[in-house]
C-alpha cells in the first residue's frame, strides 16, 4: 500500500502459497531507510542513514558498492570490493577513494594508483606507440617504443631523448662462416658497427661491406693505414663493389683485427649512406695494421641490410660483429 | 668438401631476432676456393719479392739506400 504523504512509501509483499508473479519498481534517492532495501544508490559522503545491518548501496563518486556491517543504530560501511575502474584521463574519480586503489585509463592507456590525494603513475609503463602519434598526456620518465622505428625513448618532461640500441644479438662465430648479414635493420638515423674478426684459412685480407644485398659498383672507399709502422693512402678512385672497413687478421691462434664504423643517412631518402672508422689488426708480434676507413653508398636510402665478407677466405670462429643503431 | 664441410653465410633478422646459417652452394664454392687461391698466391709472390727485395739491397754498398729501406720495412 502506498501512503499519501509522498515522503515515505510502504511495500508490503506477501507469498499466499498460490504461484504469482509480482513485480514493484521503485526509483528513489532514499535518505533513511527502515528496512533492506536492493542496492540503492548514493555517494560516499551522502549515505542514507537508519538503515538496517545487510543493506547494500552503490556509491557513483567512488564507482563502488557498500554495504551496512555495522547495526541499523550504529550503521560501520564496508566496501564490498575494490572495484576494477577504467575511465578517460580527464574523468577519474576523487572522492570516497582509499590509497592503494587502482585506475585504467582507456584513452591514454596508463595505469594509476590513488596516493590518498591524487591519481600517480607509480609504473613506469612502455607505451607501445609509433613515431607519428606519441601520448598526448606524458610524464616524466615514461619510456616508450615506437613500432615503426623500432626506437625506444624516455620522456624528460619535456621532450623524448631516444636511445641507442643494439639492434640485434652480438653474433659470435662458432664456425667458418664465409659472410655475415645483419638484415631487416630499422630506419635508424645512424648505425654503429663494431667488428672483430680473424680468418680461417689465408693471411690478413680486407673486410668488406655491401648493403642491401648489392652486388653492383655502387661503392666508394678510401683508407689511410700503417702496415708494420709505415704508413700510406690508397682509395677505390671509381665505383666499385663494395666498402673496405679494415683488415681480417690472418690465421695466428688468438689474433683478431677489430674496428668500428660509424654508418650514417642510413634512413635518408635524399643523400647518400657514409661511414667512417678506425681499424686496426696483429698478425704477429711484427706484423701489424692500423687505419681509419671510410665509405660511401651511393644509392640513396632507407636500407635495410648490412653484409660483412672478407675479400678471400672465410671468418673464424670466435670472430664478433655487434650492430647499434639510434635515431 | 662435403656439406658439412663447407663455410656457411649467416643472417640475423634485426626485426625478428632469427638467425640463418645457409650453406655454401657449389658454384659459390667454386668462386670461394678461386679467390682463396688467386689470394694465397699473391700472398706467397708478395713473400717471395719481399725476400728477394730484402736480400738484393741487404747487400747494396749504399748506407743511405740501407736506411731508406729500413725506413720502407724492407729490411
Amino acid at each position: 500500500m502506498a501512503d499519501t504523504n509522498t515522503a515515505n512509501l510502504l511495500l508490503l509483499i506477501a507469498d499466499l502459497g498460490d504461484t504469482f508473479n509480482f513485480g514493484a519498481h521503485v526509483e528513489a534517492n532514499f535518505t533513511t531507510i527502515d528496512g533492506l532495501m536492493g542496492a540503492v544508490d548514493c555517494t560516499s559522503t551522502a549515505r542514507p542513514t537508519n538503515t538496517y545491518k545487510g543493506q547494500i548501496v552503490y556509491e557513483h563518486d567512488s564507482l563502488r558498492y557498500a554495504q551496512n556491517t555495522g547495526t541499523k543504530g550504529s550503521p560501520v560501511w564496508t566496501y564490498m570490493s575494490h572495484a576494477a575502474m577504467a575511465t578517460t584521463f580527464a574523468s577519474p574519480p576523487t572522492s570516497g577513494l582509499s590509497v592503494g586503489e587502482v585506475n585504467y585509463e582507456t584513452d591514454t592507456t596508463f595505469l594509476k594508483v590513488w596516493n590518498g590525494s591524487s591519481w600517480e603513475q607509480k609504473a613506469y609503463s612502455n607505451q607501445v606507440v609509433t613515431s607519428s602519434a606519441h601520448s598526448a598526456h606524458p610524464f616524466t620518465g615514461l619510456q616508450i617504443f615506437e613500432t615503426n622505428t623500432g626506437a625506444g625513448a624516455v620522456y624528460n618532461g619535456s621532450n623524448y631523448m631516444y636511445d641507442t640500441r643494439q639492434v640485434a644479438a652480438s653474433q659470435i662465430l662458432v664456425g667458418t662462416t664465409a659472410s655475415v648479414t645483419f638484415s631487416g635493420i630499422p630506419p635508424c638515423t645512424r648505425l654503429s658497427l663494431f667488428h672483430r674478426s680473424r680468418l680461417s684459412t689465408a693471411s690478413q685480407v680486407d673486410l668488406l661491406m655491401q648493403i642491401d644485398g648489392n652486388v653492383g659498383s655502387a661503392y666508394l672507399w678510401a683508407k689511410v693505414e700503417a702496415a708494420n709502422g709505415v704508413a700510406s693512402g690508397s682509395h677505390a678512385g671509381a665505383l666499385t663493389t663494395s666498402i673496405k672497413l679494415g683488415v681480417v687478421s690472418g690465421t695466428t691462434t688468438s689474433y683478431f683485427g677489430n674496428g668500428r664504423q660509424e654508418i650514417d643517412g642510413w634512413s635518408n631518402s635524399t643523400g647518400f649512406m657514409t661511414c667512417s672508422g678506425p681499424y686496426g689488426n696483429f698478425d704477429g708480434t711484427a706484423t701489424d695494421w692500423a687505419g681509419t676507413a671510410s665509405g660511401q653508398f651511393n644509392v640513396v636510402g632507407p636500407h635495410t641490410s648490412v653484409k660483412l665478407f672478407p675479400s678471400s677466405g672465410s671468418f673464424a670462429a670466435g670472430s664478433q660483429f655487434t650492430l647499434y643503431g639510434s635515431m | 668438401m662435403t656439406a658439412e664441410d663447407r663455410p656457411v653465410h649467416l643472417e640475423i633478422n634485426c626485426a625478428t631476432g632469427a638467425v640463418t646459417h645457409t650453406v655454401l652452394t657449389d658454384s659459390e664454392m667454386i668462386e670461394y676456393h678461386r679467390t682463396l687461391n688467386n689470394h694465397l698466391d699473391q700472398a706467397d709472390r708478395k713473400a717471395a719479392e719481399d725476400a728477394s727485395l730484402a736480400e738484393a739491397v741487404s747487400a747494396h754498398p749504399d748506407p743511405v739506400v740501407q736506411a731508406l729501406a729500413r725506413r720502407a720495412g724492407i729490411l
